[in-house]
């Protein structure tokens, strides 16, 4: 379920995108963990400052909503509550890749002559009969990544998968669409590659001969795509907001920033892999010198 | 028998390598070829089970009681699976590469050599829906051949797949569970509520006429209203008064019995109901108001079955659809017969 200003509702809503409130808000924080069994808990804690909806939801006329979806799974629930704070767990295996959430407060009853004090003046004096089930506020929240590595600045390789192209010679190419950043070597390459991929020692120096013009290039195709419309859906790039989420960055204006080149978020999110790789080219030299 | 799934980084080289390889999948009647192209083997081991055989393919049987079956089968044999380890394309396209690669390629032909008026860049599309997974987060689910099987069985269950009947089932399997709503277990429930009450009446819905037009009102009602808030009756009264109202000839056409009343006697008073006259084989439809004589003496009942959302009865709404002026109706407090309907 999407709601976004697109869907125009013929009665006041409360959301931070809608004016139809002028000073009442509806925030809602969502914290999760994963529980001893491996399951998914969330913890949601609701904030709403509207006195005649609080009203309802005291009245058992309305209640407080999380909807969870995982379309990859089919998954598709409710959790309910007339608390403010509540908890619910959803089991890991009907989960894969992201779920999206929305908290909501909606009508358990039908309700007729609603007003509210704080309406946009283009509602004053107004009252509506609503219907059981209309929304009455709701906040989305940015779809929780599952799959997400919590290292993922450490081992930025796994949102990419380099694979093997059919063609014997020829350079490598780069596909964004996929949920993850696909890689395409030659076979010839890719063969050489697949030889030394798994050695730790030479990783620093693959992350940078092939993961990091990868990202350069993906962040150039991001700069150009101001809307993330072509990649906003992926793995990848819900992976990488996520990990900038917990540094407190808000990714999407993070890249479009002006001095925050190309080159440089992609060196800032792989955390300096030039510099690895010729420490890791110095360890492997010097061993070498070593041993000889 | 061994299920294996397909490495990652060998999916993604026999996916781009398609346009040099589709042939193969046309020649080539074992799977050895896939090594080849991917430089390693591709398959890791997943699981062993016991041997089974899907639905054959040359015993007469249409394509949708193929499908329909093999829902049964697979999913009986594969249920140990999550929907999170179903919905890996690697697990489905290693065993559309690898155990029933041979399968695969007769069910859709591939043994017969390819066309050559075909279209290069169909034949790809047709592989990678059928071997790999290709689309949406839902429709790559059903459009692989083997987990669509799996996904099918996992979302109804076998007394539901047998109410939306073999004929036709991809179609129907498709056009359903790509909707979002299908998710939802009470929305499903809704649904399937829907869909046997027109066929506990005999009445056939058509996919294209009846059944996505349904779920398109249904879909239009969740802009207004948060459907997973609903109950199943509710759901399904959305789905079906609106089938009534787009098509109510084509759709309702139960025939109408004139039937003699039976006396009943209440206590201190002899009441006859008088014989039903059936003026025509009109039957009960939404927005109808309908007139019922109680056959245990008491008093007569209206009804005006409509919106069900602002009722609460969807029960008793439920059990007048469709009925004509004489037939019986069974409610909490006894049974009742319809005498008119305005």
């Amino acid at each position: 379920m999407k709601i976004d200003l697109r869907r125009l509702y013929t009665y006041p809503v409360l959301a931070a995108e809608r004016d139809d409130y002028r000073t009442c808000t509806f925030a809602a924080e969502m914290n999760y963990f994963g529980d001893a069994a491996g399951n998914l808990v969330l913890n949601i804690d609701f904030r709403m400052d509207c006195a005649e909806i609080l009203q309802l939801i005291a009245h058992g006329d309305a209640q407080y909503i999380l909807h969870a979806e995982c379309p990859t799974t089919l998954y598709r629930e409710i959790f309910c509550s007339t608390s403010q704070k509540f908890s619910c767990t959803i089991p890991n295996s009907r989960i894969k890749t992201h779920l999206d959430c929305m908290a909501l407060i909606v009508l358990t009853r039908d309700v007729k002559n609603f007003s509210c004090g704080d309406w946009n003046e283009d509602f004053a004096r107004l009252t509506f009969d609503l219907q059981r089930g209309n929304v009455l506020a709701y906040r989305r929240f940015e779809p929780l990544t599952i799959d997400d590595d919590p290292n993922i600045f450490k081992n930025v390789a796994s949102i990419f998968s380099v694979y093997r192209c059919t063609v014997d010679a020829a350079p490598f190419e780069i596909e964004l669409a996929a949920n993850k950043i696909k890689i395409g070597l030659s076979a010839k390459d890719y063969l050489i590659y697949r030889r030394y991929c798994s050695r730790p020692d030479l990783q620093p120096l693959l992350n940078a001969m092939i993961i990091f013009p990868a990202l350069v290039y993906v962040f150039e195709d991001l700069k150009a795509d101001t809307d993330f419309e072509a990649y906003g859906g992926t793995a990848w790039f819900k992976s990488l907001t996520a990990a900038y989420r917990r540094l407190k960055i808000n990714f999407t204006e993070h890249i479009l920033r002006e001095e925050n080149s190309s080159i440089k978020l992609a060196q800032e999110v792989m955390n300096l892999p030039v510099t690895k790789a010729l420490e890791g080219l110095s360890l492997i030299c010097d061993d070498a010198t070593e041993d000889s | 028998m061994e299920l294996s799934f397909i490495k990652e980084h060998a999916l993604d080289a026999l996916k781009k390598g398609l346009p040099q390889t589709f042939g193969k999948y046309f020649t080539e009647r074992d799977n050895s070829w896939l090594a080849d192209i991917c430089g390693e083997n591709p398959f890791v081991k997943f699981r062993g089970v016991p041997d089974f055989e899907l639905a054959p393919l040359n015993a007469g049987l249409t394509e949708g009681k193929i499908d329909f079956d093999n829902c049964k089968i697979l999913y009986s044999r594969l249920s140990f699976l999550t929907p999170r380890q179903a919905a890996d394309e690697r697990f489905w396209a290693g065993l559309c590469h690898g155990t029933f690669y041979g399968y695969v390629r007769r069910r859709w032909g591939y043994d017969k050599g390819i066309d050559p008026s075909a279209d290069t860049a169909k034949i790809i599309t047709g592989i990678k829906n059928r071997f790999f997974f290709s689309g949406g987060a839902r429709q790559r689910l059903l459009t692989n051949t083997l987990s669509k099987y799996w996904w099918a069985r996992k979302i109804f269950s076998s007394d539901d797949l047998d109410v939306l009947g073999a004929t036709d089932f991809y179609t129907k399997i498709f056009s359903v569970m790509t909707r979002s709503f299908i998710g939802n277990e009470k929305l499903r429930g809704g649904f399937m509520k829907f869909l046997r009450h027109f066929k506990e009446r005999g009445i056939t819905l058509n996919i294209n006429n009846h059944v996505r037009p349904a779920m398109s009102e249904l879909n239009k009602r969740g802009g207004a209203v948060v459907l997973d808030c609903l109950s199943e009756d509710e759901v399904a009264a959305i789905m079906i008064e609106h089938v009534e109202k787009i098509f109510p000839r084509k759709v309702i056409n139960v025939p109408v019995k004139v039937v003699d009343v039976p006396k009943k006697i209440s206590v201190g008073t002899a009441k006859i109901i008088p014989r039903v006259e059936v003026s025509c084989g009109r039957t009960v439809k939404f927005g109808d108001l309908v007139t019922m004589a109680s056959m245990d003496g008491g008093r007569p009942r209206h009804y005006r079955p409509n919106d069900t959302l602002k009722k609460n009865h969807p029960e008793i709404f439920n059990g007048l659809l469709g009925k004509g002026v004489g037939s019986t109706v069974t409610l909490k407090d006894g049974k009742y017969q319809i005498t008119e309907i305005k």
